[in-house]
């Protein structure tokens, strides 16, 4: 199968200061990729790169075969989007918001969304749960509920790739997994290609079909779940004890930290 | 002998105080350029030993200058050791008190509100350079052309009179001022004759249609503001064509020479 | 959604549109001389007499350049406000005001302006407004490209106060009148009498409004931040330098033939933002007809209030301005509604 995303040897950063290294991986589309890795890894600075935050170099980054580097900013709107860990919220509604997610693909002279834009905003809203919300103001929703929202906006982008930088990390756990299984309907139902940066290393063995463990700008690891969480690849790259287990329903290796309390009281077991 | 002594004294300092109210103070420092003009009128320039930067006939004399408009060096006055110093009411009141402290006789000539107000200050001026009597027979002299041109005007028709001293703002003459009494003068009304301030709204002037327009402001703007009045030309003075600009040098100036000037120019401007 | 929220700009810009109509015949019904509102449509027709001549050389312009300044001011401080996503910025935070009143002292005591007359004050004033905005621009250049937001308040606002202590500066060494006359300016003035002045800033007012408008989309998409926007696809550098010299070119022109005109260019842009919200396609018109109005009023008051002596404009929008501003602060404040 074609790699729908393919990093080739990606050495792209800040200039003067840090960057990656020969990152390479591919993904087909469809699949639920996940970025893991200590803080500095790099991870974000891969996915600026992708935004276009970054500049990247040519033929660092491919989209179904075609060059990044030579896609406007413009064309790469529509076909990758954007949800980031927190949103400012301004003083528009939730549909205001959402619908903004149209302007990419606004013509030259268009003042009005087309009837088109409306009723996309309505389909993603509705997707999302947030489409009761739709008259409230942004400043008065829960950050799980703007999370959502935020989700909503991005996919009337209508992506082919979507990327998600730590999208739950400040949220309880019923919005975890409320839009972790939202993202995983998109990539099954809408096929949507999905690449997410996440701290928690459990939920992202739980959801992702494919992992990137990334350390000091460099891919450590690549592969499924099973292939890269393992106790010894996590001890390099996080420098901390842990073992890993099996989940016994989903079969995906979940990972428990190991604290001092448990080493110390095992060291005087041995003894 | 000592009785002699003292007597001796006494008469010598009789003597210097009587020379002095004769002979008035000898080491000027005038600190506005009308009381300046008035000490020239006055022929007494050489008692003068300091001139702000705008008194232009001293400062041609080459006159040490000791202030500009706002500021006043004390040390520079101090060092020409005068011993009299005039002022007018622009003069900060705490440079005259620093002035006092050193134990110079200042004399504060406040704006004159009239004619009259203007030669009573000159003579006073006069009494404090020993030219008393010159001083009188000036004010006598220039009072008596002045009732000449009065009394021609006395005669016509009263008329409205709009005089203009400022453009950006426009500023209009005010009663109870000195330049008011131009207008009194030839027997005309001051259309702003009911005003506490001076700074008037176009409108204002072509409501009152005043039938002369005097015009004082300096450079180019005088001649600006004229054809901005010319293009009404439905106003009085604009039909009449008695739009007139005089400089502001001698209209603005409180001092019985230049009040004669300007009567003398209006008058030439009205006669023709 | 759509059609309430259109619906509701419709009313909004009809409302407004009556407004700017009563605001003109008022200043034109307004002054020393008896004009009643018959006896404007007297004169259109008769074109005749010293109060046809009042009204068409002296009432009109000045409301034609109320209008203008006060549309120009306050599209200005609505561009401004929503690049630097700042509520506190004005056209004159950028310094442009320091600047050309600057040069309108400097024209003055130097005596230029009696030499070369009335025309001296606005192309120096202009002159001093360029020279700022091109100080602030070059100052503000990322190395990466596009124009820092930061630098650009931090530089405007020095400028301001560079500014206006050399104008003290040239203030204290120079004669009552020159004084008097500086003051004069910088205060505010509507009385233009030069008609070619006024076309100009008229023309001006009008080409800024139409040119902020090709890039509406763009500034909606900035309310997101500089991120989200180029997220969404939009240029973000070349819209905040365009924007910026709108915004310059048009206060710059404001400034040279009125003055300096305050809190028309923050108060307005507030009141739009509270009234329609913050959607660049209605607040741009919103904020021009709404800032034209405010003027106009504040022109009828400037006349008024002391007649038959004149006000300066400058007082009148700041005592206004300032009043509606905190009235509309402490009403925020119990309503725990946010500036932006």
């Amino acid at each position: 199968m074609k790699d729908y995303l393919k990093v080739n040897n990606a050495c792209y950063g800040y200039r003067g200061a840090f960057h990656l290294s020969d990152v390479s991986f591919g993904i087909s589309c469809g699949i639920f990729c996940g970025i893991v890795g200590p803080n500095g890894s790099g991870k974000t600075t891969l996915l600026k790169g992708l935004t276009g935050e970054l500049e990247i170099g040519k033929s660092q980054v491919f989209l179904n075969e075609v060059d990044l580097s030579l896609v406007s900013s413009k064309e790469r709107a529509k076909t990758i989007a954007i949800v980031t860990q927190f949103m400012e919220p301004i003083e528009v509604t939730v549909e205001e918001y959402v619908i903004m997610g149209r302007i990419p693909y606004r013509q030259r002279f268009q003042f009005f969304e087309t009837d088109y834009d409306f009723r996309l905003a309505e389909k993603y809203m509705k997707m999302t749960g947030v489409y009761d919300l739709r008259h409230k103001m942004l400043s008065n929703l829960s950050g799980g509920e703007q999370q959502l929202v935020n989700i909503a906006k991005a996919l009337v982008q209508e992506p082919t790739l979507l990327l998600l930088d730590e999208p739950t990390s400040h949220l309880d756990i019923s919005h975890q997994v409320q839009i972790l299984n939202l993202i995983h309907n998109l990539t099954n139902e809408l096929g949507i290609t999905v690449l997410m940066i996440i701290h928690d290393l459990n939920l992202a063995s739980e959801y992702c079909d494919y992992l990137v463990l990334m350390k000091n700008g460099k891919v450590f690891h690549k592969g499924t779940p099973e292939e890269v969480l393992n106790y010894e690849n996590i001890e390099k790259v996080y420098d901390t004890v842990v073992i890993t287990r099996e989940n016994p329903l989903s079969k995906r290796p979940v990972v428990f930290l190991v604290s001092n309390k448990v080493l110390t009281n095992a060291s005087k077991n041995l003894n | 002998m000592k009785k002699l002594y003292t007597s001796v004294i006494l008469f010598v300092l009789i003597c210097i105080v009587f020379n002095i109210q004769a002979n008035g103070y000898k080491r000027i420092v005038s600190l506005a350029p009308s009381l300046t003009k008035s000490i020239y009128s006055l022929n007494s320039q050489a008692k003068m030993v300091g001139c702000t930067s705008y008194c232009k006939e001293a400062t041609t004399d080459k006159k040490v200058v000791v202030a500009s408009m706002v500021t006043v060096n004390i040390e520079k006055i101090i060092g020409l050791n005068p011993d009299l110093v005039i002022a007018a009411s622009i003069t900060n009141p705490e440079y005259i008190q620093q002035l006092e402290k050193f134990g110079i006789r200042v004399v504060v000539f406040h704006t004159p509100k009239s004619y009259t107000e203007i030669c009573n200050q000159f003579i006073e001026l006069g009494q404090l350079i020993g030219k008393k009597e010159a001083a009188i027979k000036i004010i006598n002299d220039i009072s008596s052309k002045l009732d000449v041109m009065k009394k021609e005007f006395a005669q016509s028709k009263r008329r409205k009179v709009f005089f203009q001293i400022g453009a950006e703002p426009l500023f209009t003459v005010l009663p109870k001022t000195f330049m008011n009494d131009y207008i009194e003068n030839i027997n005309g009304i001051n259309i702003a004759s009911g005003l506490t301030k001076g700074t008037v709204s176009r409108e204002f002037v072509i409501t009152g249609n005043p039938d002369i327009i005097f015009i004082t402001t300096m450079g180019i703007i005088g001649n600006e503001e004229k054809r901005t009045w010319e293009s009404y030309k439905d106003l009085s003075a604009v039909k009449d064509n008695r739009i007139f600009i005089i400089e502001s040098d001698i209209a603005c100036t409180p001092t019985p020479v230049t009040f004669l000037k300007t009567m003398e120019v209006i008058y030439n401007s009205l006669k023709n | 959604m759509k059609n309430s929220r259109y619906l509701k700009w419709c009313f909004f810009l009809l409302v407004v549109f009556i407004l700017l109509l009563g605001a003109v015949v008022l200043s034109l019904s307004v002054g020393d001389m008896k004009i009643s509102f018959s006896d404007i449509i007297r004169l259109l027709k008769t074109k005749e007499g010293i109060e046809y001549a009042v009204l068409v050389n002296l009432r009109l312009p000045r409301t034609i350049l109320a209008f203008a300044v006060g549309g120009a001011l306050s599209l200005s401080g609505t561009l401004l406000q929503g690049v630097y996503r700042n509520p506190l910025v004005e056209p004159y935070t950028m310094g442009i005001s320091g600047g050309a009143a600057f040069g309108v002292a400097i024209c003055i005591v130097t005596g230029l302006y009696l030499k070369a007359g009335a025309i001296a004050l606005p192309v120096v004033g202009f002159a001093g407004a360029l020279l700022t905005v091109f100080f602030v621009y070059f100052l503000s250049i990322k190395r990466q490209g596009g124009l820092s937001i930061h630098r650009m308040l931090l530089t405007g606002v020095m400028i301001s106060f560079i500014a206006s202590s050399a104008m003290m500066f040239l203030m204290s060494i120079t004669s009552a009148e020159d004084v008097h006359g500086i003051i004069f300016w910088i205060m505010g003035s509507l009385s233009e009498p030069n008609a070619g002045l006024i076309k100009i800033a008229v023309v001006v007012a009008f080409a800024g409004l139409i040119s902020s408008y090709f890039f509406v989309i763009q500034l909606n998409a900035l309310r997101l931040g500089e991120t989200k926007a180029q997220h969404l696809g939009i240029n973000t550098s070349v819209t905040i330098r365009v924007i910026f010299v709108i915004a310059s070119l048009i206060t710059g022109i404001s400034v040279s033939v009125a003055g300096v005109i305050g809190f028309v260019g923050l108060v307005v842009p507030h009141l739009i933002r509270y009234i329609v919200g913050s959607d660049f396609r209605i607040s741009l018109i919103g904020s021009f007809l709404v800032g034209s109005i405010f003027l106009i009023f504040c022109d009828v008051l400037a006349r008024t209030l002391i007649a038959p002596n004149e006000l300066p404009i400058g007082v009148i929008t700041g005592i206004a301005g300032g009043v509606m501003f905190i009235i509309a602060l402490s009403s925020n404040f119990s309503n725990a509604k946010s500036l932006r």
